[in-house]
């Protein structure tokens, strides 16, 4: 298995999964995880396990992340099994054995098979100090960021440090939040782009970039599930796999080399940066994706 | 997740600065604003596709929040507008 010169910031949930899985799969492994377990609780901001000690906090609050982060995923499997079938048949044309893949991602993951150096540091978020210091002295690097928020100008502007991220929506054209359900309403195909993070939402260079056909997934053979649900899945499962899909197929597994990747300057005159979309376009945008005739 | 976020960053994803509602008599024009930006004519232009769908979004969003409010006149005209403003421009590109 190829050790590539890559750092991956984990952040647990089914998009850190998807691409450890896939990497593997492409017989390659970056050469460190750095996994970021959260101290407090990311939508309450409620302090997780802070009556345990030390070592102790560390692994409960990794367990608890971990549980919090791939629960939709693993409830979506167990309830609507259909739902899942009906998304591997049509992203089988995109990526060889999605059923395998997800069997990895909701299995007993263990970040221990997937790289040689695993290093986990507790934080209160992003900006917390024992991250920017754990980054300043890691050297140069270049760092997969896989979610957690919004990264701080504090982490982008370390020298040598280069953060890739793969955003669900083809660049310039689709920036934002919710870009694989833009895409599908404005493109009418999901577009996968790699690109080198910036201070800007979605500005950085493009690295790569792939338009993939448009897909939709046929569960009308059982009862429509709702909206939320719908959505659900597809963060579970449809976004997370075509970006490691585009990750390793379009990145890592060219001859460049990862801390000299070619990039192109976005036009930034171009293109329009989405928020979260209203669940009345939402709807729309699910009855696309998933048909119930 | 996506309400919290939404209470916390205003456009370009700068932290929110002013956390004081509109008045409610000017939501009415607000939304009737986000509305008129939700037409384009040239279907295969992408980009003025997503500028009107992301205007109508911001419809979308000032209604849910004008409903919370007192006295905001012609709220379901402008609900049924952006309904059907949404419906048309999602059937002229699947019929």
């Amino acid at each position: 298995m190829k050790t590539l010169p890559l750092s991956v910031l984990a952040y647990a949930g089914p998009q850190v999964r998807a691409y450890l899985s896939r990497i593997r799969r492409a017989g390659l492994k970056p050469q460190r995880i750095l996994l970021i377990v959260q101290s407090h609780h990311p939508v309450t901001k409620k302090p997780i396990g802070g009556w345990l000690p030390g070592t102790i906090r560390m692994r409960y609050t990794e367990k608890y992340q971990e549980y919090i982060q791939n629960y939709w995923p693993v409830r979506i499997k167990a309830s609507y099994p259909y739902l899942v079938d009906a998304m591997v048949k049509e992203i089988n044309q995109i990526c060889g054995d999605p059923t395998g893949l997800i069997t990895e991602m909701l299995g007993d993951f263990k970040y221990e098979s997937y790289a040689d150096q695993i290093e986990r540091t507790l934080v209160q978020d992003l900006r917390d100090r024992t991250l920017v210091n754990a980054f300043t002295n890691m050297g140069p690097e270049t760092v997969l960021f896989t979610g957690g928020g919004i990264l701080p100008s504090i982490l982008l502007d370390i020298p040598g440090l280069k953060f890739l991220h793969v955003h669900p929506g083809y660049l310039p054209y689709v920036r934002g939040a919710d870009g694989l359900l833009w895409s599908t309403l404005v493109r009418g195909r999901p577009g996968v782009s790699c690109f080198y993070m910036a201070s800007g939402l979605d500005t950085g260079d493009i690295i790569a970039r792939e338009d993939f056909p448009p897909l939709s997934f046929d569960i009308s053979a059982h009862k429509r599930p709702d909206d939320q649900t719908l959505y659900r899945t597809i963060f579970a499962f449809y976004d997370p796999l075509l970006r490691a899909e585009m990750l390793v197929t379009k990145v890592l597994s060219q001859e460049n080399e990862l801390s000299t990747l070619p990039a192109i300057s976005q036009d930034l005159s171009k293109g329009i940066t989405y928020h979260f979309m209203h669940r009345m376009l939402r709807r729309k945008a699910l009855e696309h994706i998933f048909i119930s005739r | 997740m996506a309400k919290q976020v939404q209470q916390v960053y205003e456009l370009g994803w700068r932290n929110i600065s002013d956390a004081e509602p509109l008045q409610a008599s000017f939501w009415s024009l607000l939304i009737a604003i986000f509305l008129a930006y939700s037409h384009h004519e040239d279907e295969a232009d992408e980009d003025a596709r997503g500028l009107a769908l992301k205007s109508l979004n911001a419809a979308f969003s000032a209604l849910d929040i004008a409903k919370s409010l007192e006295e905001v006149p012609h709220l379901p005209t402008l609900r049924s507008r952006a309904q059907h403003i949404l419906e048309s421009m999602l059937e002229k590109v699947n019929p």
